[in-house]
């Protein structure tokens, strides 16, 4: 689930940098083209001002009407704005029947809308005025249509921003699929070979990209692990012969003893359990470090774990019913997991026989095992003295009793194999409070079914 | 009925144990210490079964098995090993072992697993559909039990323990055998749940003022038979 996220994270950033991009590129654009646009009214305007102050530097204001009106006649195309007053603000000359009160003198340029009388809206236009001696002057020129131009300029570009913010949107799920896509095959190939395939690598696409590149790293990651596998591997199995061994010879030493010696037979017997014992402990040591170094995945099967736990139950219920512990099972149908059969029965079997060992007397046990989304959980739970909460993390380890008195029972691994079982099933064991009493719970990924 | 069997096996000790037990039971025991010698013994397939370490100097036990099926010997094979785990176990049952017991083994188990592999049906073909012992019945196909003309309540998982029993009536069957053959688990729990199982059976099929069918043999395991132990 996490990568879907990952991909809307990803096309959102992008999504942001297109528009705060494409947005920058738009005002700049309309900035320049405005500023650009109205330069040669803008000019002209300067102009005619100068021509205006000209004229009533040397005449006064008779002379500065002659040019105002000169000027409104010559203006054609844009409609012009004029207006010159005296010291009273009165009317001298011009086209404007008052001074717009938003209009400050001097001022040099200013855009804005203005009712004119018998229009039915409000027009644009851009204004500049000056002080001429004690009176004010204002031209202007109607910049409507210049700006009806601009608009559609402005909606062009509206437009290509929404393209713009578009294309972001869909190169970025694009890219994202592409990226996440190789990365998602990537992560696909890696699951396989670590739950079935161990001699499995990453494909190659022969590109030298970086997703080669990050195969590359996890093969040789993989090599790595696969090395230290057969190692342990050896060194287990080379354990395994050189230790029983010597113990399997003194057995049989026993046993042609208890034919021979019949009167030594209680001191062969006593010899003879503590050798089993210590046989039992190298097993349990040796299943443990195979489990935890990753030994037995390789041949694991897609299983169906209601049948391993409805025949474990099977198995156990008299012996259960026996020691006054009845089980009660509820377990789900369909339940599948991929992994080894013995050593899943094993670590169960080792749950329910620490609880008929620990939690004797102490009423029923109840199996469950469900299927939570992706997730097959087992869990055994019993009403015996359950286990502190310091002490959970720390029965999992090898050689942990909680009780020093207890030396006989148990060899301190069951829940070592049981936690290191899980682990190879890319599980975990939890350890809980039943109130009273403990829950032992399995986690493992379910594994994915195709029927056909 | 004495039968030849063939020991490979490397380590001296071992090899004198076996030799011994087997020597007394009444068996003919022939001995090879390489696997080498152990394939060129076998060859001729004049045993009645090959008790095979599986490791051993130079050829190893299951290339001595590999070489022999390829030369289409079908001499019954019990793997001994020191290589306990289940997956090992597999390994050595696929390269075509019969049977597989790990080391160290009391003797009791590996002469009662000969026995059964000594007994072992030879022809496959017609399978058998009924099996009796004494007044026991079994219907295979029906799945029905009776004893004389008692119709025995068996649940489908007493019934594989009877019907494993009867496969191998008079003979002994160690719990391990049982856990193996009835529920294919190869660990061996710490609690006795195949002498409850047993017992459980044994309420069903022997009641009283009936003869005695199901037998426990001290230290080995139990034994289904009409003769009076």
């Amino acid at each position: 689930m996490t990568h879907r996220s990952a991909t809307l994270r990803f096309v959102l950033f992008q999504l942001l940098l297109t528009t705060v991009a494409a947005l920058l590129v738009f005002s700049f654009l309309a900035w320049r083209t405005e500023r650009l646009a109205d330069s040669d009214v803008r000019g002209q305007i300067a102009e005619e001002l100068a021509l205006v102050k000209e004229r009533f530097d040397a005449g006064g204001f008779a002379a500065a009407k002659t040019a105002v009106a000169e000027i409104e006649a010559a203006s054609r195309g844009d409609r012009a704005l004029t207006r010159l007053e005296d010291e009273n603000n009165r009317q001298v000359a011009g086209n404007l029947a008052a001074w717009p009160p938003v209009i400050r003198a001097p001022s040099m340029w200013q855009r804005l809308p203005l009712y004119i009388a018998g229009a039915s809206r409000e027009r644009l236009f851009g204004v500049s005025t000056l002080l001429l001696g004690k009176g004010r002057l204002l031209i202007g020129r109607e910049l409507s249509e210049r700006q009806a131009v601009l608009d559609t300029l402005y909606e062009s570009l509206a437009l290509g921003l929404i393209l713009m913010v578009a294309a972001g949107i869909v190169g970025g799920l694009i890219h994202a699929r592409y990226t996440l896509g190789q990365l998602d095959s990537i992560a696909d190939s890696a699951r396989a070979i670590m739950s079935s395939d161990p001699g499995g690598r990453i494909a190659n696409s022969g590109r030298q990209d970086e997703f080669d590149r990050l195969g590359a790293i996890l093969n040789e990651l993989l090599d790595q692990q696969e090395r230290q596998r057969h190692e342990g591997e050896l060194i287990a199995t080379s354990l395994a012969h050189d230790i029983r061994t010597p113990l399997a010879r003194i057995r049989q030493v026993i046993d042609i003893g208890r034919h021979d010696q019949p009167t030594a037979l209680p001191i062969l017997n006593a010899v003879d359990e503590e050798i089993v014992r210590l046989l039992r402990l190298i097993k349990a040591l040796l299943e443990t470090a195979r489990a935890r170094a990753g030994i037995g995945s390789e041949s694991f099967e897609t299983l169906d774990f209601t049948d391993i736990v409805a025949e474990i139950v099977d198995l156990y219920a008299p012996v259960a019913a026996d020691a006054h512990m009845p089980i009660v099972a509820d377990i789900g149908p369909r339940l599948y997991v991929r992994g080894s059969r013995q050593l899943l029965s094993q670590a169960i079997v080792n749950l329910i026989e620490n609880a008929l060992r620990h939690a004797s007397g102490s009423g029923g046990l109840v199996i469950k095992a469900q299927q939570h989304g992706e997730t097959i959980s087992f869990s055994l739970a019993d009403h015996g003295p359950g286990i502190p909460e310091s002490d959970r993390e720390r029965v999992q380890k090898a050689f942990v009793r909680l009780d020093p008195s207890r030396s006989g029972e148990g060899s301190g691994l069951g829940l070592a194999f049981v936690a290191g079982v899980t682990s190879l099933h890319h599980g975990h064991l939890t350890l809980d409070d039943n109130f009273p009493g403990l829950v032992a719970r399995l986690m493992f990924p379910a594994a994915i079914i195709y029927f056909t | 009925m004495g039968a030849r069997l063939l020991v490979v096996e490397d380590d001296q000790s071992t090899l004198d144990y076996i030799r011994k037990g087997l020597t007394e039971a009444g068996h003919v025991v022939d001995i090879a210490a390489t696997g080498q010698d152990g394939l060129f013994m076998a060859s001729d397939g004049k045993y009645d079964a090959i008790i095979l370490d599986r490791m051993l100097p130079g050829l190893n036990g299951l290339g001595v098995l590999a070489a022999l099926r390829a030369s289409d010997i079908e001499t019954p094979v019990l793997i001994l090993s020191a290589l306990a785990e289940a997956e090992e176990r597999v390994k050595g049952l696929k390269a075509g072992g019969d049977d597989y017991l790990a080391k160290p083994f009391s003797f009791a188990e590996l002469e009662a697993r000969i026995e059964a592999l000594l007994r072992r049906p030879k022809a496959i073909g017609a399978a058998e559909t009924k099996l009796a012992c004494g007044d026991l019945q079994v219907d295979l196909l029906s799945r029905r039990a009776s004893r004389g003309s008692r119709a025995l309540e068996l649940q489908p998982r007493e019934f594989q323990l009877l019907e494993f029993l009867l496969r191998h009536r008079d003979q002994v069957v160690t719990r391990t055998m049982l856990l193996e053959g009835v529920w294919d688990y190869h660990f061996d729990p710490q609690t006795n749940v195949v002498d409850v199982h047993i017992s459980r059976l044994r309420q069903k099929v022997d009641q009283m003022g009936e003869a005695v069918l199901i037998h426990t043999v001290r230290g080995a395991g139990y034994m289904l038979s009409s003769r009076s132990a």
